[in-house]
């Protein structure tokens, strides 16, 4: 590791002109197209002469910009605080504490990969703290840099209180320690395109959709415009033919949306190795753009891990690992491991959450309330409101039976999925037998408890019960009331007794 | 019995559905009910309106119009009952809600911080509210509406020189 000058301001390093020529040209082009569009439609001519300076002329002043923000852009240590000076006009000064940083990361996207530098990102405790982020610096410099802020934050931590002591040894040691060992999953390309295929693609296809969706209405008039013609012509043969064309669109929407999962996973996936020992998890991946996450072990809140049909007939599974203040941002902020095998993630299991196979999980279903309640909700509901269709034609009275017939014995079965499994350390919360997801919570990561019953619930004595961490809740349904007082007394003793530091 | 190999019985662990309750201050039904006319005349002016502009007979609205009221009404009083607060020595739980009922719990080693706060409406019937905040996100907040000013103070010292202790 290096030895860090921190005490002047420091420059990033000089390719970092590059990285923020590219950065700030990819929003100029978005910026440039939308107005080219809007202004010339697409009649313009591309090769003309003005068109050409005009082009030459925007890369100009987004290099300039590029070198301007390079210069302006310092980092340095003062007293107990990082700095971050930037501004193009007007000089903008970020102070982050030590005592404030949550993580420090580290990421290579494609243009940082060419030019051989990295990326460094600082998390802060406040979530509506500026974006921090170092764009290039020399890989052995931002470990450096990395290792010297955790290592701060540790320091002054112990100042202030003096529990766990150890930590900020284990921590040091971390980032070394990590490339050496072997890791507990490592996924080859095979492996990666495995995933892709099996992603839930009706997902990733109505993600695309909505996309387009957005992306498209601003050129609509452009891009339908020469169909315009053809539609008008064709409209009583669409129509007609729907029953031949209706299949080819199936078809065609899941072939585009297998592809965009297998892209998604490549870029994503690429060459993952997650490691696993007793002080956290690390996982390295991505193809254009590699991510680095790190969770140490106290900061873990919660596993998540979950398949699907696909998923399952190959034996693998995705697990996530809820880190504290990840409740906000979704799974972004959550390490996901996708393509465990079981054993894997019963040794990630065996390691964070020894308790579960201590003793015996006590299991506990829903009420049969909730198989009727799912059952109308999903089932009788949408049937009655397709009860409409009989005045369009009385044959099509077939399709909510037919919905009937096919949702009610899903909506019984996910309703008999819904358990709860618990013993004296771990709460563990099962949903799904399409799509099984699982959730394991120590009691002393739980920030607080509600305890939700409504009129019909009183009367059949079930309970919802919520259970708040700093990385989101987890939710049972329609518990016995019963049980849930029980567990509800239980865990605020569990969590009041508790001495460890959730965090 | 539920849970095995415990080194406490269940059944000797402190249950909180044999806490008595606070009840709020009975100003805040008042402030309740109050804040519920204000809406609902607007409610009316709206009607009237549309009693104007519409084929829609004004009896007909208004008579929807006093439902929708005197239910709110009941609602309020009857909901009221419901509402109430309860401190032990190591955490603070707060429960509402006629048709759906809840109760939340923090255990006092989770509060992030602690404050009170007080709405242009509350500020006229001189009553504030406590609201407890921890790591489990906005939506799991507690916030303990209707109490009296220098009593929302006290309590909110009270909460905050426990939990001060656990940080």
């Amino acid at each position: 590791m290096l030895k860090l000058d921190l005490s002047k301001p420091q420059r990033q390093s000089p390719v970092g002109v590059a990285v923020i020529f590219f950065q700030k040209l990819r929003l100029a082009i978005n910026l440039f197209i939308s107005i080219a569009v809007v202004q010339f439609g697409f009649k313009a001519n591309l090769s003309s002469f003005w068109f050409m300076v005009l082009i030459a002329l925007v890369l100009i002043i987004v290099l300039v910009i590029a070198f301007l923000i390079y210069r302006k852009f310092f980092f340095y240590v003062e007293e107990d605080k990082f700095v971050i000076e930037k501004g193009l006009l007007s000089k903008e000064k970020i102070t982050i504490p030590f005592e404030r940083i949550q993580s420090v990361h580290i990421h290579q996207n494609l243009i940082q990969r060419m030019l051989s530098v990295v990326g460094l990102k600082i998390d802060t405790a406040g979530s509506a703290m500026k974006e921090l982020e170092i764009s290039a610096l020399p890989n052995l410099y931002a470990r450096s840099l990395q290792e010297f802020l955790i290592e701060k934050k540790k320091e002054e931590a112990q100042d202030e209180e003096t529990h766990e002591q150890t930590d900020g040894l284990e921590e040091r040691a971390q980032t070394e320690l990590f490339s050496e060992k072997k890791p507990l999953v490592r996924l080859s390309l095979l492996d990666v395109i495995k995933i892709g295929l099996t992603e839930n693609h009706l997902r990733s296809g109505f993600v695309l959709f909505a996309i387009l969706n957005g992306y498209l209405w601003q050129y609509e008039e452009y891009l339908l415009e020469p169909f315009k013609p053809f539609l008008e012509r064709n409209a009583d043969l669409f129509l007609a033919q729907w029953i031949i064309l209706l299949p080819i669109a199936l078809i065609l929407f899941l072939l585009i949306s297998t592809i965009i999962s297998l892209v998604q996973s490549l870029l994503r996936h690429f060459g993952l190795k997650f490691f696993l020992d007793q002080k956290g998890v690390q996982l390295v991946a991505g193809l254009l753009k590699r991510a680095e996450y790190q969770i140490p072990v106290n900061k873990i809140q919660f596993l998540k891990w979950s398949s699907n049909p696909l998923r399952r007939m190959i034996g693998l599974k995705t697990l996530v690992v809820k880190q504290a203040g990840s409740n906000e941002a979704g799974d972004r902020q959550s390490l996901m491991v996708p393509g465990c095998k079981e054993e894997q993630l019963q040794a990630v299991l065996d390691e964070f959450f020894p308790e579960r196979a201590a003793s015996r999980m006590n299991r506990f279903g829903t009420h049969p309330f909730f198989k009727t309640q799912i059952s109308l909700l999903v089932g009788v509901l949408p049937a009655l409101l397709g009860l409409v269709l009989f005045f369009v034609n009385p044959y099509y009275l077939l399709i909510p039976a037919l919905w009937l017939i096919v949702t009610i014995p899903l909506a019984r079965k996910y309703a008999s999925s819904v358990q709860l499994f618990c013993n004296e350390e771990v709460i563990e919360i099962r949903k799904g037998w399409i799509f099984p997801k699982s959730e394991i919570i120590k009691y002393y990561k739980i920030q607080n408890l509600r305890f939700n019953q409504n009129l019909l619930q009183k009367r059949r004595g079930t309970v919802h019960m919520d259970f708040y961490t700093a990385a989101g809740s987890l939710r049972m349904w329609h518990l016995n009331e019963k049980v849930a007082q029980e567990l509800y007394n239980y865990i605020l003793f569990k969590v009041e007794k508790s001495k460890q530091y959730w965090m | 019995m539920i849970f095995e190999n415990l080194q406490v019985a269940p059944e000797q662990l402190p249950q909180i559905q044999q806490v008595q309750f606070e009840k709020l201050e009975s100003d805040y039904l008042w402030m309740r009910v109050t804040s519920l006319s204000i809406f609902m005349l607007f409610v009316l002016g709206a009607v009237v309106v549309l009693s104007f502009t519409t084929d829609i007979k004004l009896w007909v609205m208004a008579s929807v119009w006093l439902a929708l009221l005197i239910l709110g009404f009941i609602v309020q009083m009857r909901g009221f009952k419901i509402k109430g607060y309860a401190l032990r020595e190591h955490d603070i739980s707060y429960k509402s809600g006629l048709f759906f009922f809840s109760m939340t719990s923090v255990p006092f080693n989770r509060i992030q911080h602690c404050e009170v706060t007080q709405g242009p409406l509350a500020r006229l019937f001189d009553l504030a509210s406590v609201k407890v905040y921890t790591a489990g996100g906005s939506s799991s907040d507690l916030s303990i509406g209707g109490l009296k000013k220098e009593e929302a103070h006290r309590l909110r010292d009270h909460i905050s020189s426990i939990s001060s202790k656990h940080a």
